[in-house]
């Protein structure tokens, strides 16, 4: 393989050989397997650069409606509900998501895989000597789980097996968040969560990114309920709702139907479920809607539903590879008047680190081992968007905080604290809390 | 992989990622994809369809050509996932490189209806930008790669990466523009991108090779 070679297969794979150019046409470059290496790394290099140096958007929604109706295929089915879960990943966020999600320690009645960390030993470059001891086929599968999934997850569970002793080392702890006094979650709940609070974090923020052109939605609500005054918007106006409160619905003075769709006599408004499984959207009932098929909660017998969690809570998932911790606290609250956040953790060591996080429309911030940083963005205030186009108020109240801790040590303890900006001898409010 | 003996005498193992830690595997949506599971696709957008658009949006600077470029590569994908192989190629550069070819038709259209393409000066700057607090969770350290190895490449490096990757004219133009041969242009675009895929590789950090 000459070098004129090699130059030709990194032109050829960039697409940027001129017409009539010998090398367009050269079977080598098509055959060869050095040179085709040559030119797979190339684009994978300029799909890196072009990727990173892209400001991220959201992806309008009616382009995937377009291709679906394309490929003669069902529009996205308003029934089923579809979160992107993207669970064979392997990078960063998602590497942490999904090994945990594998090795997270289930409960006692159905476990099968026990996680022990063995000994916490960080000092400099050393990782932390984790051990797996599986007392049986590996981690058991819920039955309720999606044919999909249970799918993608055999499929992980065979590459954590075949990594035998590797995934050991590599497997990433996890240390829950929660209130004080909260109710912890169970495994399974909170392997699900986790990753719920993840893609939801970078879904609003790129949402918020980019003031959400395509959402036809006039007001858009994170948590919570309507606020006071919200009337149902007219002339085929439509409000989202994000994390619809399926498990509270009576308290709101709902009304729901056998197909799960909810009505809000006080407003007149209609709740269904979004087809792109972004929440509910709630419309102004018309005549024909037959509201005799809601029902009040008397008449509605009783059906599980899945929690909406209103406490904050988080995860603090360490990589021993990357030598990374990952935080993501959700539902946190904007900081009271005068007071402010902070996250502190202790590591291996001893040592304390210490972010203040700043109330800015952002959802990630990073830190570096050691002393007092104050390098964070996050969304802790509630969002708030003039649509250009209808002089409506979106709301978006994005109360997640993302950060990563590089070198971060083997973290012991971990908290979320509300103090005073300027000291006056109260003692600090712990909002989430968790330790090893 | 490195291995050694932590400080209470305990067996520590290092794996190296080589500077792909977050090296996407997408074989087995695109596998589904050419089986003609629509659900398949459906969620390869919902995955990767903000990347794309943004990417497609960034190069081309036009909403609506970005969005018909995002409809297009899935279109593509779903008739030529079939093609994919995994062994050959990422699934993420495989879809990237489908919406790079759609891109550079939108941009060569363009600019066969003007002499001079007017647009040169406005072709995406070869930086990762402050995205505001808003960070890519799943591409991370593709963007922590990116950033630390741009920074390593020396002016005319860089100049002709972006050159590379972004000008939708052929080494012909650039030869033109840099006022060397065809043979030097091709030499200058393969150094400069050799010596970015050795960065990348090894995480952006120290010399290449």
């Amino acid at each position: 393989m000459s070098r004129t070679d090699r130059e030709d297969a990194t032109a050829k794979a960039l697409d940027i050989l001129p017409p009539g150019d010998e090398a367009r046409s050269d079977p080598r470059l098509l055959r060869d397997p050095e040179l085709l290496d040559e030119a797979r790394l190339t684009r994978e290099a300029a799909a890196d650069v072009w990727l990173a140096v892209s400001p991220l958007r959201a992806a309008p929604s009616d382009v995937l409606h377009s291709v679906m109706a394309r490929i003669d295929a069902k529009p996205p089915a308003g029934a089923k509900v579809k979160r992107f879960t993207p669970w064979i990943t392997a990078s960063g966020w998602a590497a942490a998501v999904v090994v945990a999600v594998s090795l997270w320690p289930q409960s006692q009645k159905g476990g099968s895989t026990k996680v022990v960390v063995e000994k916490e030993v960080r000092e400099a470059e050393a990782a932390p000597e984790v051990k797996i001891v599986s007392e049986g086929a590996g981690p058991r599968i819920a039955e309720r789980e999606d044919r999909r999934l249970r799918s993608e997850l055999m499929k992980l569970r065979g590459s954590l097996a075949r990594l035998s002793d590797e995934a050991v080392l590599t497997a990433p702890r996890v240390m829950s968040l929660s209130s004080p006094g909260g109710v912890e979650r169970s495994p399974e709940e909170a392997r699900q969560r986790v990753w719920a609070v993840l893609t939801g974090a970078l879904r609003t923020a790129l949402e918020a990114e980019s003031g959400a052109p395509n959402d036809p939605a006039a007001l858009v609500i994170e948590r919570g309920w309507l606020p006071e005054g919200v009337i149902a918007p007219e002339d085929g106006g439509v409000i989202r709702h994000r994390n619809f409160p399926e498990s509270a619905w009576q308290d709101y003075g709902l009304l729901k139907s056998d197909e799960g769709t909810y009505y809000d006599p006080e407003r007149e408004l209609v709740w269904n479920k979004d087809e792109e499984g972004r929440g509910f959207i709630g419309r102004k009932a018309t005549a024909a809607d037959d509201l005799t098929a809601f029902r009040t909660a008397e008449e509605t017998p009783a059906v599980a539903t899945n929690q909406v969690r209103t406490e904050p809570e988080g995860f603090v998932i360490e990589d021993p590879v990357t030598n990374k911790a990952e935080v993501v606290i959700d539902q946190v609250p904007a900081p009271s008047e005068g007071m402010e956040h902070h996250v502190e953790w202790t590591d291996a060591a001893g040592v304390k680190g210490k972010i203040k996080l700043s109330s800015a429309q952002a959802a990630y911030a990073t830190a570096s081992k050691g002393g007092i940083q104050s390098a964070g963005a996050y969304a802790a205030s509630p969002l708030v968007f003039q649509s250009p186009n209808t002089g409506a108020i979106q709301g978006v109240s994005s109360n997640t905080i993302v950060l990563t801790i590089p070198n971060s040590g083997g973290v012991k303890s971990f908290q979320l604290i509300e103090t005073p900006v300027v000291p006056n001898g109260k003692p600090f409010r712990v909002i989430v809390q968790g330790g090893n | 992989m490195r291995e050694w003996r932590g400080p209470m005498g305990e067996k520590v193992r290092e794996f190296d990622t080589d500077g792909r830690a977050d090296a996407w595997d997408g074989s087995w949506l695109l596998g589904r994809i050419a089986k003609r599971d629509a659900e398949a696709l459906e969620e390869l957008y919902r995955m990767w369809g903000d990347r794309l658009f943004s990417m497609a949006l960034h190069w081309v600077g036009d909403e609506g050509a970005a969005k018909e470029a995002l409809q297009d590569c899935f279109l593509r994908i779903w008739k030529r996932a079939g093609e994919f192989d995994a062994e050959k190629s990422r699934g993420f550069t495989w879809c990237a490189m489908i919406l790079r070819g759609l891109c550079l038709d939108v941009l060569r259209k363009k600019r066969r209806r003007a002499p001079v393409w007017e647009d040169w000066t406005k072709m995406p700057m070869l930086e990762v930008p402050d995205r505001g607090g808003v960070e890519d969770l799943f591409f991370r350290d593709t963007v922590s790669r990116v950033r630390t190895a741009l920074e390593m490449l020396d002016e005319t490096e860089a100049e002709t990466v972006r050159v590379a990757l972004f000008d939708p004219g052929t080494l012909q133009d650039h030869a033109s523009r840099w006022g060397v041969p065809l043979g030097t242009a091709k030499i200058r675009v393969h150094r400069a991108m050799e010596k970015l895929r050795q960065l990348l590789k090894k995480g952006g950090v120290g010399e290449p090779d």
